[in-house]
């Protein structure tokens, strides 16, 4: 138990630890699918400018997009 | 100081509780209201049509809300309605409190009231201002040329500025944020270090959790303190925003958090802020990772920049979705009422008590999550700034 300026950080950090995970994995699943979203919309966009035979532009925003989601939820989920 | 400690603890187990319950009763509430809302915009769709001119199509709400049986109820515009911006401030029947109207026109400013709009027997109406005549067209002001027709190119190079609701709403908030804490800050300066009273009592232990609990644990000891005003500022503008919008009567109920914009203003000023603050580490992180070969970096750079947009972006669109959604399954429920009263009277009657508990029960919900979302804004700004002032090689801790 350590008590720093009358308050115990042991005692806030297990109240707040429900609601705080709770912040930061939600934000976690909506940054995911935003990721995704961008890479698909830039995707789409680059496609309709730049005409191929397949969409290029568009499996490639998937793709990065893929990458983008998994490579943030790495970071966060080894952070510390 | 030893205020947190008491309140921590006695509400431990309470506030662990209502954690692990509100996923699972959020989610619930709106599969629920999303199952109604089928039939609900299914209606919408089959009623928007037709009756009147496109030109007022705004209008046609307040009649079924006033109880005339002529016109059908249509659930999807009212609930569209009382969740989005307007010209007027609606506050029963056929009652609306005119707002003001601020116009920049190719030929200069336009003031007037929202109430020119509306002529005899409530029919809407035009208004001829200094520089040209202009109509209500749904929420936008457009203007119209001598026939009565909308003139789509004056109407392009018209600014509109108006006292919406909205900005009513955001004004009043202000207004009771100063009164509320400049007179906190009063007491504190009268009375030193004795006591808090009175309201004082109640908000103090919740600045301290912003300052210990959110800014010094997510930004650390060494930086968090000049993030303090910021953060406290935006966790009350966003926690009395999302309670004003849940008291249905006048001058409370106006879905500021819920419309897009506010998150976006407040997710650009955090934007900023993180962008500015943030150190040689942060940058050199984000552009090119120490450690990691040339090749990965190719797509590492450009992902790491996105996500340097996108963090704020996830702010908002959480912010936003959350508050409007609740307001959306409030109304939702509450319409259920006047859906199943247009067939049949006693319909109406035997679903009120329903619908009303599932109201309450709703409102009460979305009481918490108001909290909620303004403590998860706050956090995740924090949480963005301590990454940009983090690192480095002095401050591990």
């Amino acid at each position: 138990m350590k008590i720093e300026d009358g308050i115990d950080k042991e005692e806030l950090e297990s109240v707040n630890g429900p609601a705080k995970s709770y912040g930061k994995y939600g934000a976690l699943g909506i940054q995911m699918v935003a990721f995704l979203a961008v890479g698909v919309l830039a995707g789409r966009w680059m496609d309709s400018k730049v005409v191929l035979k397949f969409p290029l532009f568009t499996l490639l925003g998937v793709l990065f997009g893929l990458v983008g989601a998994l490579w943030f939820l790495f970071k966060e989920a080894t952070k510390k | 100081m030893a205020a947190i400690p008491t309140f921590a603890a006695a509400n431990r187990g309470v506030l662990l509780l209502v954690m692990k319950l509100i996923p699972p009763l959020r989610t619930a509430s709106i599969l629920i209201g999303t199952l109604f809302l089928g039939p609900v915009f299914a209606q919408h769709e089959g009623t928007a049509h037709g009756e009147e001119p496109a030109l007022f199509a705004g209008h046609g709400e307040v009649a079924a809300e006033g109880g005339h049986a002529a016109e059908k109820f249509n659930a999807g515009k009212l609930i569209m309605e009382h969740i989005g911006d307007s010209h007027d401030w609606h506050l029963w029947g056929q009652t609306h409190l005119p707002l003001p109207i601020i116009l920049k026109t190719p030929g200069g400013f336009e003031f007037f009231s929202s109430g020119r709009f509306v002529g005899e027997h409530h029919h809407p109406a035009l208004y001829t201002g200094n520089h040209g005549t202009y109509a209500l067209h749904g929420k936008k002001i457009v203007a119209v040329d001598a026939a009565g027709k909308v003139d789509e190119a004056v109407t392009a190079g018209v600014w509109d500025f108006s006292i919406t609701k909205n900005v009513a709403t955001l004004l009043f908030c202000v207004t009771l944020m100063l009164v509320i804490f400049i007179g906190m800050a009063r007491g504190y300066a009268k009375r030193g270090t004795s006591a808090p009273k009175g309201l004082a009592s109640f908000l103090e232990p919740v600045i301290l959790f912003v300052r210990d609990d959110i800014a010094k644990s997510a930004i650390g000891e060494k930086h968090y303190k000049r993030f303090v005003p910021y953060l406290l500022t935006l966790f009350f503008f966003i926690w009395f925003l999302n309670l004003i919008g849940l008291i249905p009567i006048f001058p409370f109920g106006g879905n500021v958090t819920g419309n897009i914009v506010t998150p976006l203003v407040l997710a650009t000023i955090t934007f900023l802020i993180v962008s500015f603050v943030a150190n040689w580490h942060y940058w050199r992180h984000m552009l090119a990772m120490p450690g990691i070969p040339i090749p990965v970096l190719i797509i590492l750079t450009p992902i790491e920049i996105m996500g340097h947009f996108i963090r704020p972006l996830v702010l908002m669109i959480r912010l936003f979705a959350n508050i409007m959604a609740g307001h959306i399954v409030l109304l939702v429920f509450f319409c259920l009422i006047f859906i199943f009263g247009q067939n049949s009277v006693v319909g109406g009657f035997a679903t009120s008590p329903f619908a009303l508990a599932f109201t309450i029960f709703i409102n009460c919900l979305e009481l918490l999550v108001g909290a909620l979302q303004a403590y998860v804004f706050t956090l995740l700004t924090s949480i963005y700034i301590g990454t940009a002032v983090a690192g480095g090689h002095d401050d591990h801790h």
